[in-house]
């Protein structure tokens, strides 16, 4: 059994970022805290530590998840995506915005940034479960983040423009794959 | 050459929405803000706040605190007293009642959070964990727990503070009963708005870094006054300030609350000077909400009296400030009520007026500023009596408003306060806003709702803001304060333009806006300028606040530029074979005014200046780095309005606010997109005031609104589509026409939807003036008016 | 604030958890954290020890059944969100996650936590109640089935003895018609009302109503006056009123800074009557 003392710190291994990283965490670290820590993660963002601004959310094996309200040993065997990480997501050199990053700047979808890369993680939640959302979809699944700066409308621009783009892109690629692969990607999708 | 000089510079760069150069950083994580300052050997302290709102420590013990583990030194306000007497806020007009606020209490407690011990320790929690470990014994004192109490001075919140009033000023008294005895209308009102807390989703934070061997002290702060805080704590802490570097990393938000030296800047410093190491403090959202400085909460008692045809006769306002247990620094309690009475009357002719303010301590956290200060409580009061002029008068509120306002043939008008106001777009605004608004068809979505029992209403609100606030500002404001800034301007030996700025930034682009500027100055393109700042080693600036900045930076960047300019144009000149004056720079060449032909390359000029010394004239100075200030020589007043649309449900007390309309006029704007940005968020601040956010403090003075479960601040569902039009009345007294409007919709829009909250209401004799409009309070007024089914 | 100070496991079977929740009456099991984590974020709770519940794989699973639905208690709020069995045979259910918290928070949370903790303002203990739904208990060597009439004692306070880990939920299905009703200050917060109303309507006539409350008292709360005045009626306007007001008549509410007894009561009485009229109109 996986278990530590109060004062005992637990080695952790968990794939963040892409990389399998190893760090040694007390219990009573949280999940945002270790990974700012021990990793230098600090685009992690705490803003209310108790679960209600969203600026922490990060991605714990694929979904949007409130790093705050884990523990740093709650990340051990799972994959993390702070972040940092989303250019590692578009691909290339590391060094290329993603889509929904992109599309913050073109929208002006951030001012001074500390909600963003929670926001960011949100935005690809949602488009994940639900690649057609509606304005309203978007500020409703948006709620659960807070930004003091940009009145939101901006945010909601920038994720319907993603939304949009993929759809093209997909309907694009529709039109050009043969009809047995393309169910087999609509089922994965 | 004057402070109040304006340089010239041709917009070319100014008026494109340019893609902010700081987006990249913060996108991917990878900017820096200051809880993300590591350093070696780095404490963490953390703050132990007084759970009783007013009395006195008979004991407090640190022993088993101190033992701890990771635990390096616990403080007591004692140990704090004998190194720093504490941080004294006043205002130097006759009358004021300066404070001095401790920087850990250690004899009267005045408010419910407020420090009364410091732990340091290795990590951040292991000094919370310290914390518990602390005993103290208080003796209660009787708690003021309003403005109502403090009025009555029975019980004394601040024992320095005689009668718990810091301020009373009848600021101008004339003659009003005549004008409400023969008015054809008369509407006043008790307007509340909230006490609340500008919640920038970064909270405060300071690092703290003393080297003994240097005697140096580097610190790192989310601030908005760089410079202010240096000067401060160089004098409280008797620190030579030559040796005091303060750095502004990238800043979460800053609306003010981070534009003050806070008491925990200032222990952090003794700490780190007492122990030798860097010390961090950084604040949690609880410690924000208990302890960062509040805003907003006055009492706006105003009554309006009009004509037959809705004309203005008189105003009468007294506004009374709960400004909590202290006053703050730089600005005092006088940032609230009383800034907001000077300009409660801008917009509108208003012949006679009567206006006063109380400003007052209680035992709460002390006010400081947020997003437009004091001036958002007048306004509001001000644009919901013009709403109810209009009814009782059966005119349309857009009407009463055109009816009102200042027009051109006015200019220059002084106000009765004594404002001189020079220029505006009012009444292009109250037509705009109407135009927008599409009011015919509004009136009747308005009466079909009604009939199925639905209720819409519909607020306005028509503003002035003093904008790029100076020093002539500052004493308009009876804050007589002098503000310095400046820029330093230096052209590289290839042609490219480095500005150091005092202006810092907590989101507003300042990187990119300012690098507008400094590229129109020279005609060449933004990508070849960068804009330096966030350290007081290299800049000289009051703090970026106020709606200043985009002012400030274009009349500092342009006189520094001018200077610049000289050169370049003498050895231009030389090499064209014509006058300096016939000299102009534009699409990265320098050439003849007229003839685009007749010119070299800007870095060919430049290169030459460093390099070829047959170019130069005879007595010439080739430093291309120049540093000037600049001070607006006058007020610069921005102008606009809001209108808002909403839905209040009477059975559920709910308000959804349907649409947000906005007209900004500021002048030539540097960044449309931007400023836009500013105008959404603004609003949505105000959107959150008037329907979501308040500190509650109980009848012990504790904060009940201590986490954002209970402190609401407006979400993506709480905010709707906003829709935007500019007007461009430039100003003179700046470069290129720009004016400031960070604090606009937040001055104004708070006006529109408690207007619209009203507007809805006003069918079943509702009045809402107590604010936020929660479900509650209108479920209580519906229930009152005993229309609830 | 950091978390307090704590010991950590995190077991892989049921039977360690129980073991170690037994032997340390100050341990506390650790389903989402959603609710938990919070608290000790402020310093109001703290556990010598948190048992990680995430491992133990009997606890995430559900089992449909013919007349019910068995459901684990550390399955989440999304993964109930997705469920096709519970959106088409538990709709009450379906219906109410919508308004559980957002979606990271729903990621994480769990329905056997959710109840565990019993908010007097959270969804799901209502949801239960509503459904005549049955927690099952393991402790140390005993196991029991506590009916939610018996398992709600109060705001965070529940059935749970020291040592005992509720590890699923049984939930009989019916043939009732659902609609849910919130209102709360923000989408996805702690609800100041919330009514779930059930009828079954034959030959034009309510036939069985079931009609409960929540977030107004301090644990679910039902409305029998209400369901009476609803059986043997043909639903409509004046119907759902009259049953509106019944239902808030009388009613115990709690008062906070949010909403005080009065405004609480009112809100059920609207809540009441407009979740009958949507079932009436056949909305959804």
């Amino acid at each position: 059994m996986r278990r530590a003392d109060t004062d005992g710190a637990l080695e952790t291994v968990a794939t963040v970022n892409g990389q399998e990283r190893r760090f040694s965490v007390m219990p009573r670290a949280s999940l945002a805290d270790a990974l700012r820590e021990q990793l230098g993660l600090t685009g992690v963002k705490v803003g209310c530590e108790h679960g209600i601004c969203g600026a922490c959310t990060i991605m714990v094996d694929g979904v949007p998840a409130r790093s705050c309200l884990m523990l740093g040993v709650q990340a051990h065997g799972r994959t993390i995506r702070t972040v940092e990480g989303m250019t590692g997501d578009a691909g290339g050199d590391g060094r290329t915005l993603h889509a929904l990053q992109d599309a913050f700047h073109r929208h002006h979808a951030l001012q001074c940034g500390f909600c963003t890369p929670g926001m960011l993680a949100t935005a690809q939640g949602l488009l994940d479960d639900n690649p057609n959302p509606t304005r309203e979809e978007v500020r409703e699944t948006l709620s659960g983040n807070i930004c003091r700066c940009t009145g939101y409308q901006t945010i909601v621009d920038a994720v319907m423009d993603v939304a949009a783009a993929r759809r093209v892109a997909a309907a694009a690629a529709d039109a050009a794959t043969p009809s047995a692969s393309r169910e087999a990607s609509t089922a994965n999708g | 050459m004057g402070k109040g000089d304006v340089a010239y510079i041709r917009p070319k760069s100014i008026g494109v929405s340019v893609p902010r150069r700081e987006d990249p950083g913060l996108l991917t994580g990878r900017a820096r803000y200051v809880a993300d300052i590591v350093l070696p050997d780095m404490l963490h302290a953390a703050v132990l706040r007084s759970p009783i709102a007013h009395g006195r420590i008979t004991s407090i013990d640190v022993s088993a605190a101190a033992a701890m583990p990771g635990v390096v030194l616990v403080w007591t306000g004692r140990d704090v007293r004998e190194r720093c007497s504490g941080l004294p806020a006043t205002m130097d007009i006759p009358g004021f009642v300066g404070t001095v606020q401790p920087v850990l209490a250690d004899d009267e407690i005045c408010f419910a959070g407020e420090g009364i011990a410091v732990a340091v320790a290795t990590t951040r929690a292991l000094a919370e964990d310290a914390l518990e470990a602390i005993v103290v014994i208080f003796e209660d004192y009787p708690i003021v727990g309003d403005v109502a109490a403090a009025k009555t001075a029975e019980n004394l919140a601040n024992a320095k503070v005689p009668r718990n009033l810091l301020y009373y000023s009848d600021r101008l008294s004339d003659d009003v009963e005549t004008a409400f005895a023969q008015a054809a209308a008369k509407v006043e009102g008790c307007f509340r708005t909230p006490r609340v807390n500008a919640s920038p989703m970064e909270p405060r934070g300071f690092v703290a870094r003393y080297e003994w061997t240097s005697k140096t002290l580097t610190c790192w702060s989310a601030t908005q006054m760089p410079n202010l805080i240096k000067t401060l704590l160089a004098i409280f802490l008797n620190f030579p300030e030559q040796n005091l570097e303060v750095i502004t990393p990238f800043v979460g938000g800053g609306f003010g609350q981070k534009a003050h030296l806070h008491t925990e800047e200032a222990l952090a410093c003794l700490l780190s000077i007492e122990l030798g190491r860097p010390v961090s403090w950084i604040e949690d959202r609880q410690e924000n909400l208990l302890r960062a400085p509040q805003a907003k909460q006055q009492v706006n008692e105003m009554a309006m009296a009009f004509d037959s045809e809705g004309r203005i006769l008189a105003m009468r306002d007294s506004v009374t400030t709960d400004a909590g247990a202290y006053n703050t620094i730089p600005w005092t309690a006088l940032i609230e009520g009383h800034s907001g009475i000077l300009v409660a009357t801008d917009p509108y002719r208003v012949p006679a007026a009567a206006l006063e303010s109380f400003s007052l301590v209680t035992n709460k956290c002390p006010i400081g500023a947020y997003r437009g200060v004091g001036f958002t409580g007048p306004v509001l009061a001000r644009e919901i009596l013009l709403d109810r002029g209009a009814r009782a008068l059966g005119i349309s509120p857009f009407e009463i408003r055109r009816r009102n306002v200042l027009r051109k043939e006015d200019f220059p008008y002084v106000s009765r306060v004594g404002h001189t106001i020079r220029e505006g777009t009012f009444l292009e605004t109250v037509d705009k806003l109407e135009a927008m608004i599409d009011y015919p068809a509004f009136l009747e979505r308005q009466a079909a709702a009604r009939k199925e029992g639905r209720y819409l209403g519909l607020g306005l609100s028509i503003f002035s803001e003093p904008t790029g606030i100076g020093t002539r500002t500052m004493h308009f404001l009876d804050s007589p304060i002098t503000s310095h800034d400046t820029a330093t301007v230096r052209v590289e030996p290839t042609g490219k333009v480095t500005v150091t700025t005092g202006t810092v930034t907590a989101g507003q682009g300042h990187h990119t806006t300012l690098a507008q500027i400094a590229a129109d100055a020279f005609g060449i393109p933004v990508e070849d300028v960068t804009i330096n700042m966030g350290s007081t080693k290299h800049s000289v600036g009051f703090g970026t606040v106020a709606s200043r900045s985009a002012v400030i930076g274009a009349g500092t960047i342009g006189r520094a530029s001018e200077m610049v300019r000289v050169k370049i144009r003498a050895v231009a000149a030389r090499l064209l074979q014509a006058e300096p004056d016939e000299i102009e720079m534009s699409e990265g060449m320098v050439h003849v005014r007229g003839d685009p032909g007749r010119g070299m390359p800007f870095a060919q000029v430049v290169g030459a200046i460093y390099f070829a010394d047959a170019t130069h004239p005879e007595d010439f100075d080739p430093a291309l780095e120049a540093t000037a200030a600049y001070d607006p020589a006058d007020i610069i007043l921005a102008n606009g309005g809001h209108a808002a649309i909403v839905e209040v449900d009477i059975e559920t007390g709910l308000v959804r606010v349907e649409r947000m309309y906005a007209v900004e006029d500021c002048g030539k704007m540097i960044n449309p997109v931007v400023v836009e940005g500013q105008i959404r968020g603004g609003v949505a601040q105000g959107i959150g005031m008037i329907l979501l956010e308040e500190l509650i403090y109980d009848a012990n003075g504790q904060l009940v609104t201590a986490t954002l479960q209970d402190y609401l601040l407006p979400t993506a569902d709480d905010v709707p589509d906003i829709e935007i039009a500019h007007l461009e009345t430039p100003s003179d007294l700046v470069p290129a026409g720009i004016k400031g409007m960070g604090e606009s919709a937040m001055i104004s829009s708070p006006a529109a939807v408690a207007g619209a909250v009203n507007d809805a209401l006003a069918c079943l004799g509702i009045t809402i003036e107590q604010f936020p409009a929660s479900p509650q309070r209108i479920f209580d007024a519906v229930s009152a008016a005993g229309k609830s089914r | 604030m950091k978390f307090p100070a704590f010991a950590y496991a995190a077991p892989e079977t049921l039977d360690e958890a129980v073991d170690l929740l037994a032997d340390d009456p100050d341990a506390r099991p650790l389903a989402g954290g959603q609710s938990l984590m919070p608290i000790m974020a402020l310093r109001l709770a703290a556990p010598t020890m948190l048992v990680d519940l995430d491992r133990i794989g009997t606890l995430k699973s559900s089992v449909a059944g013919e007349n019910s639905l068995r459901i684990g208690a550390m399955v989440t709020h999304a993964e109930n969100a997705r469920s096709l069995d519970i959106s088409s045979r538990l709709p009450l259910m379906s219906e109410a996650l919508r308004h559980v918290a957002h979606q990271a928070v729903r990621n994480r949370g769990t329905f056997g936590g959710s109840l565990a903790h019993a908010d007097a303002g959270a969804e799901m203990p209502l949801v239960v109640a509503a459904l005549d739904g049955t927690m099952l208990l393991r402790g140390k060597g005993s196991e029991r089935a506590v009916p939610a009439s018996d398992f709600f004692l109060g705001h965070y306070t529940t059935a749970i003895e020291p040592g005992e880990l509720l590890v699923a939920i049984d939930i009989p299905t019916n043939d009732l018609q659902w609609a849910f009703e919130e209102v709360a200050r923000r989408n996805g917060y702690l609800a100041l009302a919330m009514a779930a109303v059930g009828l079954c309507v034959e030959d034009g006539r309510c036939a069985e109503a079931r009609v409960m409350l929540g977030g107004v008292s301090d644990r679910p709360v039902r409305a029998a006056a209400a369901e009476a005045h609803l059986v043997g009626r043909a639903v409509d306007e004046a119907v759902a009123r009259e049953a509106g007001r019944l239902a808030a008549s009388g009613l115990e509410a709690r008062s906070d800074t949010n909403a005080d007894a009065a405004y609480r009561r009112s809100l059920v009485a609207v809540l009441v009557r407009r979740a009958i009229m949507r079932l009436s109109k056949g909305e959804r």
